[in-house]
């Protein structure tokens, strides 16, 4: 490598880095789906009613403000579900959408406990929020 | 220069970024009929829920002693029927009560008539009740004060919305705002609206529109109308065409992304499947209202007829967001 080829590299490296870091940290955050969704599958009410202590959907879900902020339940089962504070029929969905950042707790019989906690995160902030709502991110998708 | 070509990638990608065009309660997908009940109503006459078919209800359980839930939700639902103005006489809030043994007739109508004349309330037997609640998965505790006879119910806090076709559209959360109460019901009021579904089956759900933020080169201001096309029926459908006494033309259009910027087009035809369904949304198909004639406002209502190969017209109005 000819000497002053180094110093040039250096600094397009820094510039390089300079710019995705300023990228992350203010860049907003642009997802394909708003959505998590869960399913409840077929043959769910048929397993329970065998005695099969079957949990279908987390006790807890994690949502962030303005990311992914609307919970999707899904019926596939043959028969309703009540699932958090809706009773949900056969092929149906139910769409709810969070604005405020909180612990919501909901009563849920499909929970053995009988408890369905979602937590609201703020959404990240442009800055440091931002940046490190994106390295998490990155880090759960490369785990 | 990292700063601007960051800020320039940045404001391409935030361009793209799809908004939620749906309510901001919890929704149902494919939304089901209501189940109706027969009850003792407040106002003396039987209480159906099909006897408001063709007004939104807002259906909740509760009852006259429920020391803080009830009272803050049938507040929330008065001022919501206020903020909509002329249209809140389409709106109906029916209260179901999950205490009969206190909560007669007479003891709900004083109840209610406190929040709002119009509000009405049902009784019942405790079987009929029992029957409404697990029709609609509302559950209740009784629990006695210790050492008393006196007891509280604790019960489901939310609030179903039912639109003027009678199904189960959404569920409304206790604690969400006035605003946004008022936000859903006007969505209901206008999808619902008569002549929103054609003869052929098509439906024209939760149609919306908005300014566009840019003006137009010659510095006319458009704005854009979305919503959710569904064809149930077995032949397949097309939208060809919209008109809008609101602007100049109406066209419609899909953004797309070239060298990492929006732009868009317009499409001469909107291909709609048989038993599919095609969203008209930001960033994606949408009708530009072309050279607008007045100032959108938010909360005001526009007529916007769209035209379909097979099924003709169908006038829709779109709330201004």
């Amino acid at each position: 490598m000819k000497p002053r080829l180094a110093p040039t590299l250096l600094i397009a490296t820094l510039g390089l880095a300079l710019a995705a870091t300023a990228w992350g940290a203010f860049c907003p955050i642009s997802v394909d789906s708003r959505e998590r969704v869960f399913e409840i599958p077929k043959g769910t009410w048929a397993r329970r009613s065998a005695g099969e202590p079957l949990e279908v959907l987390p006790s807890e879900i994690h949502l962030t403000v303005g990311v992914t902020d609307v919970l999707v339940m899904r019926n596939q089962d043959d028969v309703p579900q009540m699932v958090g504070p809706v009773l949900i029929m056969p092929g149906q969905s139910f769409r709810m959408p969070f604005a405020v950042a909180s612990s919501y707790q909901f009563a849920c019989p499909a929970h053995l406990n009988g408890q369905l906690t979602v937590v609201v995160a703020p959404a990240p902030e442009a800055g440091w929020s931002r940046l490190r709502w994106r390295l998490e991110a990155m880090v759960r998708g490369l785990g | 220069m990292w700063a601007v070509v960051s800020a320039l990638l940045c404001t391409a990608l935030a361009a793209g970024t799809a908004q939620g065009a749906g309510l901001k309660s919890g929704e149902f997908d494919p939304p089901r009929m209501a189940p109706d009940f027969a009850l003792r109503g407040s106002d003396g006459a039987e209480l159906r829920l099909s006897r408001y078919r063709g007004k939104v209800v807002a259906l909740g359980f509760g009852y006259t002693f429920c020391p803080d839930v009830c009272p803050t939700t049938l507040a929330d639902l008065a001022q919501a029927r206020k903020a909509l103005g002329d249209a809140g006489r389409d709106l109906q809030v029916i209260y179901v009560t999950v205490d009969p043994e206190r909560d007669t007739a007479a003891v709900l109508r004083q109840y209610l008539t406190a929040f709002d004349p119009s509000f009405v309330g049902g009784t019942g037997t405790p079987a009929q009740l029992e029957e409404v609640r697990k029709a609609y998965g509302i559950q209740i505790e009784k629990k006695n004060y210790p050492g008393s006879v006196a007891y509280q119910v604790h019960h489901s806090s939310y609030v179903y919305l039912i639109d003027r076709e009678g199904r189960l559209r959404a569920m409304k959360p206790f604690g969400v705002s006035t605003d946004d109460v008022a936000h859903d019901v006007r969505i209901l009021l206008a999808s619902a609206a008569a002549g929103q579904s054609s003869e052929a089956g098509l439906r024209i759900r939760d149609p919306w529109a908005r300014r566009a933020p840019m003006i137009d080169k010659k510095g006319g201001s458009n704005g854009a109308v979305y919503a959710l096309l569904v064809n149930p029926g077995k032949a397949p459908d097309a939208l060809v065409g919209a008109a809008s006494d609101a602007a100049g033309a109406v066209e419609i259009h899909e953004t797309y992304s070239s060298m990492g910027m929006m732009m868009m087009r317009p499409v001469k035809k909107l291909a709609l499947p048989a038993g599919g369904k095609v969203e008209l949304k930001p960033g994606g198909f949408h009708l530009m209202l072309v050279n607008l004639k007045h100032e959108l406002k938010a909360g005001e209502t526009l007529r916007v007829t769209l035209e379909f190969e097979r099924a003709g017209k169908i006038p829709v109005d779109a709330v201004v967001r």
